[in-house]
């Protein structure tokens, strides 16, 4: 069954372009997040604080018009008489670019200590592939970094909501009666608050000393009590006509157990429904840390998420003068673009009359 | 942001949510403490403000020639001198009402206002005015010594009404006899010397023919609100109020009977009106300024670069004016106290012990990289600080007292010595009974200078083997901890200031509730803190300029010695000024409205 759905998916993804390109998306920025340490040229503190602001560098393949290694030069940071940060290139200093350097220690899959990078220009010099930070940290090394808060938070967030949702939903939909009451004007009291107020709300109650991964858990878990209380409804509508059917007539009758008959009739039947639900309610995820982290009241620095790096980008003169710093946004929008794309497809495949809405 | 400064010198230090620049956008209706405009939310707030102003907002018919737009960032909460607290309304209050004396904006001395002259009997203890002779309420009625006594008697210290200005009239919780000598004369007598009276008796002067009877019917508070009809407030400043558009704009017009009259003889002030826009992110406010919506703003070190090389192609001029005044610091908790509701220490005593260790606050204060907090987060446009006062907070501030330049390596001799050393080897030092020496920073979300700072001094300090962590809350919640719960370990946090250290009594007098790294002490705990109280009793004391001065000297001294809070740089003030203006001089004291009566726009 589900051998046959992966390869109607697959065939959907070559019939269309932008599925393809979406799911090319979201492996290359999992497999980012995965290896950050490894792909990243720098560790996400590693600062070099004269290199303030320092531009995305360029890679030359010519010195003095012919062609060596890939290299990249030095420059030395001045401020000019309006106090713009001004690189100039230090003559005849070059840093060749090589694969697989050792640099700064990194823990591999949380197994091992490794140091061995993808690509760096040695102690000497530095590569900013997408820019520097206002203290000269590589905004490319950060945003691998990012990679691992931004994209997990939707995965794990979304496995907890569902976890509630189809629990409490089941239940609710199963038995009916006073217990549903009970339960859907519970789901009703949790639905009426605006998301983003609980969000910060919640945010404000946790202690200020925490550690931010602890911080990041507790974020994940705000999160997915905003979202778990739509899911709940429907699965309760979808459980409430199914449990009329004769197949879970037919279990009972045969002396099957309440606890057999929901999770193993009922909620396998609500499967085509939830999975989608996940597909499309992940980006709500992304969106709402990076919300916290955008507002400082998510993850710290000196770690890095999507949304704190955006902190920096939060005015003109920034956005004006330094417009690398707004590139993690593209992040964001990349993996939630990815991630509607990739729910529509599912949608398409598994459930077409579903009508599927977040409360995220 | 520029109106606003006046006051902040006047009253007593406050915590400012964004730091001493931008105190004035701090403020905000019902919250003495200026709370934080959750900045977060600007881009959003920014886009609206900008379709709006796109839009055309119809303005107001007049004569444009001879006005000039400043903004403000929070609209005023009342026209009321008496009750205001926050700059929004003390910064129009401070052109409608003024007072027996003025701060100089730009050198903090004292200077006649209403008062020709002033003189100190019985050591300091008495204080005579003498008013100006023929001086007018706009409503064209006399002023009087009367209406000095009344101010002050029925308004400032009467404990019925919630007078903001009234701790400053208050030394050793005596409040002054006011006596009425002639027309032009009033006498203030104290049970004590009372050294820095004139520069308090700034306080603005209100009309009694106008205010007696809604005094004794006892609804003075709500009088003079916002919602007050312009035309029937009664002033005796350069300016009257014109128009109010909740949440849009003020408008003030000249007074013609203002006395005061420049060189030449002509009346003052020389605008016809003044408008203050309400423009609640400081991003609207530059581009408005660069759209040629307002004349003059204060702008933000890390703005310079952005306006800088506009100057000739928006026709203005940007004036850098020093170091701004108060102060941005590290603060250690050194609180010993006990929570007596729970018995539990307010502090983790082990954390408590290291924080009261000087040896580790200097190692701390060594170890904190200024230049480069300068460079980074203030665009090279900042000073380091050593010492509790401003180089541009006039003539008490002490200019060599000791100073802790960025030295890593000292800071970790000095930890090393102090017994903080890392016995385990896993790179974090550990006290001599082997806690690990792990704290956290934490500073208020949404001071976007503050939040930099704090990070880049958590890094300095986990490169001298500090476990240190960083967070950032809502700043109510970080004011709640620094006032009443007492749990916090490190913060960022920031205090306005003025010229006169004794307005700032409460942070440094070890009674103070705002002596944060250990409030309300009834005796002071630590010897130095017991030197500093008797300092700030000798000085209320001193009537001569040149002993007080030593003795805040030696008070500076002992800060920087001692290191209750380590200093971070103030930013310079920079102000950007429409080239059409006459006469702008802004101050990091005065801000750039100290001489509003001044300023005129030159015709084209």
């Amino acid at each position: 069954m589900l051998w046959r759905r992966l390869r109607q998916f697959g065939g959907m993804c070559r019939r269309n372009g932008l599925l393809l390109a979406a799911v090319a998306c979201l492996a290359m920025l999992y497999f980012t997040a995965l290896f950050a340490g490894f792909v990243s040229p720098y560790h996400y503190d590693n600062e070099d604080r004269t290199r303030s602001y320092h531009p995305p560098t360029r890679i030359h393949l010519f010195d003095d018009g012919r062609l060596t290694r890939p290299h990249v030069r030095e420059y030395e940071l001045e401020f000019d008489e309006d106090f713009r940060r001004v690189f100039t290139p230090v003559e005849g200093v070059r840093h060749d670019l090589r694969l697989f350097v050792r640099g700064d220690s990194y823990s591999f899959l949380g197994l091992l200590e490794a140091e061995l990078h993808l690509f760096g220009v040695g102690d000497e010099g530095r590569i900013y592939l997408l820019g520097a930070d206002s203290r000269g940290r590589d905004l490319f090394s950060r945003i691998a970094y990012g990679a691992q808060v931004s994209m997990t938070i939707g995965l794990v967030g979304v496995a907890i909501a569902l976890l509630f949702g189809l629990l409490i939903g089941g239940i609710s939909g199963y038995y009916g009666g006073w217990i549903d009451t009970l339960i859907q004007r519970s789901t009703e009291i949790v639905m009426i608050i605006p998301g983003f107020f609980l969000l910060l709300a919640l945010r404000a109650a946790f202690p200020p000393d925490w550690d931010s991964i602890r911080v990041y858990f507790f974020i994940i878990v705000i999160l997915s009590f905003i979202g778990w209380a739509s899911l709940a409804r429907v699965i309760r509508g979808m459980v409430l006509s199914l449990r009329e059917k004769e197949f879970v007539a037919a279990a009972k009758v045969l002396g099957a157990s309440d606890r057999f008959i929901i999770t193993r009739h009922l909620i396998p039947n609500t499967a085509s429904y939830f999975v989608v639900y996940a597909s499309i309610s992940i980006p709500g995820y992304i969106l709402g840390e990076s919300a916290l982290s955008l507002l400082g009241l998510g993850i710290q620095d000196p770690h890095a998420s999507w949304g704190n790096l955006l902190q920096e980008a939060m005015s003109i003169t920034q956005i004006q003068l330094h417009p690398w710093i707004l590139i993690p946004g593209f992040f964001i929008f990349a993996a939630v673009m990815s991630y509607n794309i990739v729910g529509d497809a599912l949608r398409d495949l598994l459930d077409p009359q579903q009508e599927v809405t977040t409360s995220l | 942001m520029k109106p606003a400064f006046r006051p902040n010198f006047l009253f007593r230090c406050k915590f400012g949510a964004f730091g001493p620049l931008a105190e004035s956008r701090a403020r905000v209706p019902g919250d003495r403490w200026g709370r934080s405009q959750p900045a977060a939310i600007g881009p959003l707030l920014a886009l609206v403000a900008v379709m709006a102003s796109g839009c055309g907002l119809p303005e107001p018919s007049g004569d444009h020639r001879n006005r000039l737009v400043v903004s403000s960032v929070t609209p005023p909460r009342t026209f009321n001198p008496v009750v205001a607290r926050e700059t929004s309304s003390t910064a129009i209050t401070d052109q409608l009402f003024i007072g027996l004396t003025r701060s100089d904006g730009v050198t903090g001395e004292v200077l006649p206002h209403l008062a020709t002259d002033w003189k100190s009997l019985d050591g300091g203890r008495a204080w005579e005015f003498t008013l100006r002779d023929n001086l007018r309420w706009s409503d064209g009625e006399p002023l009087s010594a009367d209406d000095v006594k009344f101010t002050y008697d029925r308004l400032y210290l009467n404990p019925d009404i919630a007078a903001s200005g009234r701790d400053i009239l208050t030394v050793e919780g005596e409040t002054p006899e006011v006596t009425v000598l002639s027309d032009t004369r009033v006498r203030f007598e104290f049970s004590q010397p009372y050294a820095p009276f004139p520069r308090a008796a700034a306080l603005g002067i209100l009309p009694r023919h106008v205010l007696e009877d809604r005094v004794d019917a006892g609804t003075f508070e709500s009088e003079w609100g916002v919602g007050t009809d312009p035309s029937s407030i009664v002033v005796n400043g350069p300016f009257t109020l014109e128009e109010y558009r909740p949440g849009q704009r003020v408008v003030l017009q000249r007074n013609p009977h203002y006395f005061e009259r420049d060189e030449d003889g002509a009346p003052l002030p020389y605008l016809e009106r003044v408008q203050f826009e309400i423009v609640q992110n400081l991003d609207v406010q530059i581009q408005k300024f660069r759209l040629g919506e307002l004349d003059l703003i204060a702008v933000p070190a890390q703005y310079y670069p952005l306006l800088s090389p506009e100057r000739e192609r928006f026709d203005f001029r940007l004036k850098r004016v020093g170091p701004a005044t108060g102060i941005t610091f590290l603060a250690l908790n050194q609180n010993t106290g006990v929570n007596p509701e729970t018995g539990e220490p307010f502090l983790d005593p082990v954390k408590a012990a290291w924080f009261n260790d000087v040896d580790f606050r200097r190692a701390v204060s060594y170890a904190i990289d200024r230049e480069e907090i300068i460079r980074i987060v203030m665009n090279g446009l900042g000073i380091p600080m050593w010492g509790p006062l401003s180089p541009s907070q006039g003539p008490f501030h002490h200019p060599e007292v000791r100073r802790y330049h960025y030295d890593p390596d000292r800071a970790r001799e000095i930890l090393d010595e102090a017994g903080y050393v890392d016995r385990i080897g896993d790179g974090i030092r550990q006290d001599s009974d082997g806690n690990p020496i792990r704290f956290i920073i934490v500073t208020n979300a949404g001071s976007d200078t503050r939040v930099r700072m704090a990070q880049m001094v958590r890094r300095d300090l986990s490169d001298i083997g500090l476990d240190v962590g960083f967070n950032q809350i809502d700043f109510n919640a970080l004011v709640n901890q620094l006032s009443f719960t007492f749990d916090w370990e490190v913060v960022v946090m920031g205090l306005t200031g003025g010229p006169d250290p004794h307005f700032g009594s409460n942070v440094w007098v070890s009674s103070g509730g705002l002596h944060m790294w250990h409030p309300f002490q009834d005796e002071p705990e630590r010897p130095w803190e017991a030197e500093i109280d008797q300092i700030f009793v000798d000085a209320v004391r001193e009537v001569d300029e040149d002993r007080r001065r030593e003795l805040y000297f030696h008070w500076q001294e002992l800060v920087a010695e001692q290191l209750p809070l380590i200093f971070l740089p103030n930013e310079e003030m920079i102000f950007a000024v429409r080239n059409r203006l006459e006469n702008v001089e802004p101050a990091p004291l005065g801000g750039s409205l100290h001489n509003l009566e001044r300023i005129a726009v030159r015709s084209e």
